[in-house]
């Protein structure tokens, strides 16, 4: 060992932990070494010391009571804490995936064509050929549906479609657009995808169902009662719209519904349409045309490559030709008598859809069957508003219509907009 | 190497040590009286690595007793041979109360160590040596730990002053 070799070895001396090799090197050069002795001497007092057990037991108390380094503090407990955390995690995982529901596996993916022009649904058939279905999926099915697709026939090599109108708005008649899901029963028709009625692939809570109210300008409609009727369950959900004529009710997916709305002064109109099995239909648009209450406009819609629709229009009554019979609009609330001031002061009743001539002077004498405000409208316009006691007789005077036409008038009370009372007469 | 050898070489680093604290004569009477001991007491020991530790022991026990006497009265009073004992830790109170404030001297510096210098520290207060030091801290070399250890004493010894007792008044 080199001269500085040996000196690093004095911290050793006062602690009496040199081995004997270590020992005789170092008192061997202190011999020879003045310097090296020198050390030595000087490191006596320590080593008198640190001869002491009682001494040494202080020391080590001091060394053990002094805190570790914040790093060590940190790092030490991090492989029990990651240990820990890690069985959690595991723990977690496991319990999590033994209670949770099996989550549904997609087999297929149906895909529809765009839905034809307005134009075709005069000529189209009332039934959309079956939706085909790709497969897109492995051929592994869940135990929820057995053998209902090893027993189809395979499906084309070529991509085919089901159509329903999703993409493009559905205008029937000019009155009502709106678009339809297909109807689950279609799919189950088609045999392709003929899920069981308690499939819970497709068993799902309500939708929600959007969609406007409108009037013949395309106005929203405030106020308007909707009401939604599903074909499955006839469970109802009714809604109004908002002021910009817009509602939202709820549906039940892979159902028909039938969806109704009517507003005072307007003919109330029904759609009915399906509901998607999956995702939410695709909003309605009803558009109300001026007109009595007994004046209801039913639209049907089915869904497939061309929609179909059945319209029927009369007034003072329904007729359907393929939609189910609505009830009858209720009794009046008021009864009337429209009337022309004859010259000499006369007044003469004008028949319903009567004819008068231009300018003359129309009195309407109504006795109303309940109390409450009256109110006439003309279209979109009031043109009388009356408080009115039941029994008595009211007569007043409309003005004066100078433009040859239709009128057609509207009598409601505000608080029960449902029983307006259409007038109509043709001014020449 | 023989014992006479190993005496007569002692004697004259004794000379030297203790010529740095005291004037040549009591340098050279410190010395013989150290010779004196060992020849007297201990004949039976001829290593160097028995009688070097020794012959410091009772050098420094000579310089203890010199300084006393010369800080109480004032005048330098020989120490004699005869009356020396082996030095006994636990005989004098005036040695208890120096070792007693050295250790609480240790104590304020030892904490302010590093870590390493603790550790090493504690394990050479537990009796290990170098080389079992050096596997227990997974060191390749033990010239490594003899390094550390230095350094580490180094500091020690600056924290408590420069040296381990303090400096005489």
């Amino acid at each position: 060992m080199s001269r500085d070799d040996i000196q690093k070895l004095l911290g050793g001396y006062a602690t009496g932990t040199l081995t004997p090799e270590e020992r005789q090197t170092l008192f061997a050069a202190a011999l020879e070494d003045q310097e090296l002795f020198d050390a030595l001497a000087r490191e006596e007092p320590l080593r008198e010391v640190l001869s002491d057990p009682a001494a040494r037991a202080q020391l080590l108390s001091v060394l053990d009571g002094i805190p570790a380094p914040w790093y060590r503090r940190w790092w030490r407990p991090v492989p029990i804490t990651a240990l820990a955390t890690a069985l959690l995690l595991v723990a977690g995982v496991a319990i999590w995936q033994s209670s949770r529901a099996p989550l549904p596996r997609r087999m297929a993916k149906l895909e529809f064509p765009p839905l034809p022009s307005a134009g075709d649904t005069q000529s189209a058939p009332i039934l959309p050929p079956p939706p085909e279905m790709k497969r897109t999926a492995p051929p592994l099915m869940p135990s929820s549906l057995p053998a209902a697709v090893p027993a189809a026939p395979p499906p084309p090599p070529t991509e085919s479609k089901a159509a329903l109108a999703m993409d493009k708005p559905l205008a029937i008649g000019g009155t009502i657009s709106g678009g339809l899901a297909p109807p689950r029963q279609q799919m189950q028709q088609n045999g392709r995808f003929a899920p069981s009625a308690g499939n819970s692939l497709l068993e799902q809570t309500n939708v929600p169902l959007h969609g406007v109210v409108t009037d013949a300008s395309g106005a929203g409609i405030r106020s308007a009662s909707v009401v939604v009727k599903s074909g499955a369950t006839g469970q109802v959900s009714t809604a109004s719209t908002d002021e910009r004529g817009e509602f939202s009710a709820s549906a039940v997916p892979g159902s028909t519904y039938q969806v109704s709305a009517s507003a005072p002064g307007f003919r109330s109109a029904t759609l009915t349409g399906a509901a998607p099995a999956l995702g939410t239909p695709e909003p309605v648009s009803l558009k109300l045309d001026v007109g009595a209450s007994a004046e209801t406009v039913m639209v049907s819609a089915q869904a497939g490559p061309v929609a179909t629709s059945a319209v029927a229009i009369e007034t003072g009554g329904l007729r359907n030709a393929a939609a189910p019979k609505t009830k009858k609009a209720p009794a009046p609330a008021l009864q009337y008598q429209l009337l022309r001031r004859m010259p000499g002061g006369n007044l003469e009743e004008v028949a319903a859809d009567g004819t008068v001539p231009a300018g003359a002077t129309m009195i309407l004498r109504i006795t109303p069957s309940a109390d409450g405000d009256l109110r006439i409208v003309e279209g979109t316009r009031t043109i009388a508003s009356h408080a009115v006691r039941r029994g008595k007789v009211l007569d007043t005077t409309l003005p004066k219509f100078k433009r040859p036409g239709r009128v057609e008038l509207q009598v409601y009370f505000p608080s029960d907009p449902q029983t307006p009372v259409a007038i109509a007469f043709n001014i020449q | 190497m023989q014992r006479e050898e190993v005496l007569a070489q002692l004697r004259e680093r004794i000379v030297r040590f203790a010529a740095s604290h005291y004037a040549g004569d009591a340098a050279e009477d410190l010395a013989q009286e150290v010779l004196l001991l060992l020849h007297e007491k201990y004949p039976h020991l001829a290593r160097v690595e028995d009688l070097l530790p020794l012959s410091l022991q009772i050098a420094r026990f000579k310089l203890m007793s010199l300084r006393r006497k010369a800080v109480r009265h004032g005048e330098y009073s020989q120490v004699s041979i005869t009356d020396i004992p082996l030095p006994d830790p636990e005989a004098s109170p005036a040695d208890r109360l120096e070792r007693k404030q050295m250790l609480e001297r240790l104590m304020r510096a030892i904490p302010q160590l590093g870590e390493r210098c603790r550790d090493l520290m504690r394990l050479k207060l537990q009796g290990k040596s170098f080389p079992e030091i050096q596997k227990i801290m997974g060191v390749a070399a033990i010239n490594t730990v003899y390094t550390w250890d230095h350094r580490c004493r180094k500091n020690l010894m600056d924290l408590m002053g420069g040296d381990w007792e303090p400096k005489p008044r």
